[in-house]
């Protein structure tokens, strides 16, 4: 038999204002139907009930019955949040929920039997999971959505068990119900009242037949729910892609610091959320509504999805520093995209590495000091610029096993401090050959010198009809010589250390050509790669230096073929 | 007035188990005791606390390696091969699996060299403070002068990451730092480092962190060589040989000097000599000298 759990928040309004600030708990609190004093209150807080205040009043007699009274107006978001939280805390317990109105939720208990004993065991789990997300339920459990709604609607928790519905029927008063109107407008409270009937099982004796042809379809209705024959099926709800919470500021906040509180209090609630569920946060969305009708949208990459506000905050926030908000912002809303949780466990026998958290946060604070494209992996671009470079987010591969008794070295790599971009530099030349450097921070005679090495590409890039520039780049790299050029005695090309042993011995059958040293402004004729650059202009080309100074330096220097100018490049250090 | 009791210093049964405890301590080894935190100045700089380089001579020279949690510079002037050396202990913290950080104040680094030196890249974090807005640097230096501004930018890019935790190596490239850090901002590294437990290597042309630092290793160019493949073939760099000489040394061994050698290519191509090359291709005019010394 199937068994259905309601749970309800009484005064929802309140509960949802209560619940997005918490500073009006405890007090009494009312929603008003506008501020005016003649508008009427459409619902009070418990402490405003204590002190004689009922909805419907205006606030005028409200404020002269008690003068600790603040009336506010309703606030869609803050119910909206608050019916999603309520969603989700229910269904931390079970999978089957069917969201009824406002503050309202069905749950099916099919199976739940296996876990809880017993369904005041379920119901009280499904009470201290409402209270989690900062509201106060009320529990029913019964055959069907209707009678378990009914028994929500009486307070507390109430468990109606199988074949004593009609016993908690007849007991029912019928005020628990909202009657509404019957199909000719008249007031079924007031109509039933003169008929002598005050609970539902009063109601459940008469026939059908009668109550309907008397008042409608809304009287069979009635009848039918009070002999408990409503079987009504429950449809369940999709499962939720993102968790949101939003928030209507009653003035606009310019400055981030105080828009930060708002925010981590919202952090925390969608915190409490998604660790109920079992999930962490991932990437977060921040909408903000601005004054002038104007909108800003923000997303915010979680490298290592966590439930720890803290670090999302500080993600937030270094993220609004670098581009913050045009405007004073007046409601806010967050939603974070759900992740599983990864397992964290670490090897004892390998080097520790950042949490993943933590590291997230230092970059992106590493980021609002030093700029953004200033932080991460940077690595060697596939490219024929030897000055390119892509940098990449950060983010360690696990640790290999540590390699044992890893031999060591007598010699090691010489690494070249790069100067980017290249510092254009003056250098005198006696018969082509760099004699004298001048620059910024330097001046000195040249006393030793490799090169020149050529190095020259994307040539074929505007130029090609096709536009396709792997092609050329692939009979570029597989011409039998490629790279190796002779004029007048000097070779141009690639690093003799990276040429292999073939092209070695191609290298030394090699004949010089007679012809001057050609320029890539068009002067040569006899060079294939420089014919086919026609002016020059639609790529690079460089010859490379190395040059050993008298300041004690070795520097990398290049000539811009193009633009015949020097350039430094690095420095060997 | 009374007099007050006279303290009992006699060697009495009761004071026979205390002494014996201290003595049950005082026999056991160091490394056996260093759990308990009794030992953690000692901990710091045993040698298996150490971050080696992989090369044989430097290590021996700095007793197996730079201490892990202290602070260790590599001055020098361009060119003497301080990067070189501080590159090859970033390439043996990042192949052993280890993440290592390299804040750059010039923007100096380069990675296609960097990897050649064996660096794992895709384990080395980098932040460049060279392009960071004026109005970022002067954020984290208010009340920083403007010569300092630079440089308090990257002292708090390197507290950001020792605090972060799980780094093996952090590397901070003062570039041509116009002046020594403060003590305040010395400390500051220190501290952050000692936490943290990771290697701080401070790459700069002279000493940056005064007294804070552990151990200063000294670095100058003693040799530049160039030379040809083959007669005929053009002339190539080869590399430097750099002294390494220990500055500063808190566990010991200052004036101590080793030369390195750094080489464009350390693993050379067999490349077989070309017994036919073109007598041509031997220019004499060409004014190359084969290995000059600085």
């Amino acid at each position: 038999m199937a068994r259905v759990a309601c749970i309800m928040v009484a005064d929802f309004s309140i509960a949802a204002l209560v619940r997005s600030n918490p500073a009006f708990a405890g007090m009494a609190l009312a929603i008003g139907k506008s501020l005016a004093p003649h508008a009427e209150l459409e619902a009070v807080s418990p402490r405003a009930r204590e002190l004689g205040i009922r909805p419907g009043m205006t606030i005028a007699q409200a404020r002269a019955i008690s003068s600790e009274l603040v009336v506010t107006h309703r606030s869609p978001a803050a119910e909206s949040s608050a019916h999603a939280a309520l969603l989700d805390a229910v269904e931390s317990v079970s999978p089957v929920v069917e969201p009824g109105a406002p503050g309202c939720a069905w749950i099916d208990l099919a199976g739940l039997h296996r876990i809880y004993n017993g369904e005041e065991e379920i119901t009280a789990e499904l009470v201290r999971c409402v209270r989690r997300v900062g509201m106060e339920p009320a529990a029913g459990v019964a055959a069907n959505k209707e009678l378990a709604h009914l028994a929500a609607r009486c307070g507390g928790v109430r468990v109606i068990e199988a074949g004593r519905e009609r016993e908690f029927l007849n007991w029912l008063p019928l005020d628990m119900l909202s009657l509404g109107k019957s199909d000719r407008g008249d007031d079924l409270e007031t109509t039933l009242a003169r008929w002598g009937m005050r609970r539902l099982g009063e109601l459940a004796r008469l026939n059908p037949d009668a109550v309907g042809t008397r008042l409608g379809r809304r009287g069979v209705e009635l009848v039918r729910l009070a002999r408990g024959g409503s079987h009504a099926p429950l449809v369940p709800r999709r499962r939720a892609e993102f968790f949101a919470e939003s928030v209507e500021l009653e003035y606009g906040i310019e400055l981030l610091e105080p828009l930060g509180f708002v925010m981590r209090a919202m952090l925390e609630r969608l915190a409490e959320r998604l660790s109920m569920r079992g999930l962490v946060a991932g990437d977060v969305t921040l909408a903000f509504g601005m004054s002038g009708h104007r909108s800003f949208n923000r997303q915010v990459a979680v490298a290592a999805p966590s439930n720890d506000v803290r670090a999302i905050l500080t993600l937030i926030n270094l993220s609004l520093e670098g581009e913050p908000p045009e405007a004073a912002v007046e409601s806010i809303r967050i939603e974070i995209a759900p992740r599983v949780p990864r397992p964290a466990q670490t090897d004892m026998f390998l080097p520790p590495s950042p949490a993943p958290d933590k590291l997230q946060t230092t970059i992106a604070r590493l980021a609002a000091l030093c700029g953004p494209g200033n932080v991460g992996m940077l690595s060697a671009e596939n490219s024929h610029r030897p000055e390119s470079m892509r940098l990449d987010a950060f983010a360690p591969p696990p640790a290999p096993p540590i390699p044992e008794n890893a031999p060591a070295k007598n010699v090691t790599q010489l690494v070249i401090r790069a100067i980017r971009p290249a510092r254009e530099i003056e250098v005198m030349c006696s018969r082509e050959i760099p004699e004298f450097v001048r620059g910024e921070n330097l001046g000195a005679r040249v006393i030793s010198i490799a090169g020149p090495w050529r190095r020259d590409g994307e040539w074929w890039l505007g130029c090609t009809a096709d536009g396709n520039p792997h092609a050329d780049s692939a009979d570029h790299d597989s011409a039998p010589h490629r790279g190796l050029e002779l004029h007048d005695g000097r070779m141009f090309g690639a690093h003799p250390r990276r040429v292999s042993a073939e092209n070695l011995k191609a290298l030394s059958s090699l004949t010089p050509a007679p012809s001057p040293i050609p320029h890539r402004n068009g002067a040569s004729g006899h060079n294939e790669h420089t014919g086919m650059n026609g002016a020059g202009k639609c790529g690079f080309i460089r010859d490379y230096y190395e040059l050993a100074l008298e300041d004690g330096g070795v520097y990398r220097v290049f000539r811009d073929l193009n633009s015949h100018k020097w350039f430094l490049d690095g420095t060997y250090d | 007035m009374a007099a007050l009791p006279q303290p009992v210093w006699s060697e009495s049964s009761s004071s026979i188990p205390v002494v014996r405890i201290a003595s049950k301590i005082a026999d056991k080894k160091p490394q056996q005791l260093e759990f308990s935190g009794v030992f953690r100045g000692h901990e710091l700089t045993r040698k298996d606390r150490r971050l080696s380089s992989g090369l044989a001579p430097l290590d021996a020279l700095i007793d197996g390696g730079i201490p892990r949690g202290r602070i260790s510079e590599i001055t020098g002037l361009a060119g003497s091969g301080k990067t070189s050396i501080a590159a090859s202990f970033a390439a043996f913290a990042t192949r052993r699996g280890e993440v290592a950080a390299w804040l750059d104040a010039s923007g100096a680094f380069d990675p296609e060299s960097m990897a050649a030196a064996g660096v794992e890249l895709r384990r080395m974090l980098w932040a460049s403070m060279k392009t960071a807005s004026a109005s970022r640097i002067a954020r984290a230096a208010l009340a920083a002068g403007p010569h300092a501004r630079h440089q308090s930018a990257i002292v708090k890019a390197a507290e950001l990451v020792l605090e972060a935790g799980g780094f093996g190596l952090v590397v901070v490239d003062f570039g041509e730092a116009p002046r020594a850090l403060t003590y305040a901002s010395s400390l500051r590294i220190a501290r952050a480092a000692e936490r943290s437990g990771a290697a701080v290597i401070a790459i700069a042309p002279w000493r940056m962190c005064g007294t804070f630092a552990a151990l200063s290793l000294a670095a100058s160019r003693a040799e530049t060589s160039f030379s040809r493949l083959a007669p005929g073939a053009p002339v190539i760099f080869d590399g430097l040989a750099v002294d390494a000489m220990v500055a500063r040394n808190k566990m010991g061994g200052t004036g101590r000097r080793v030369r390195v050698r750094a080489l464009v290519d350390p693993i050379p191509i067999p490349i077989p000599v070309p017994v036919d090359a073109h007598p041509q291709l031997d220019r004499k005019e060409f004014p190359a000298r084969i290995s000059a010394s600085s």
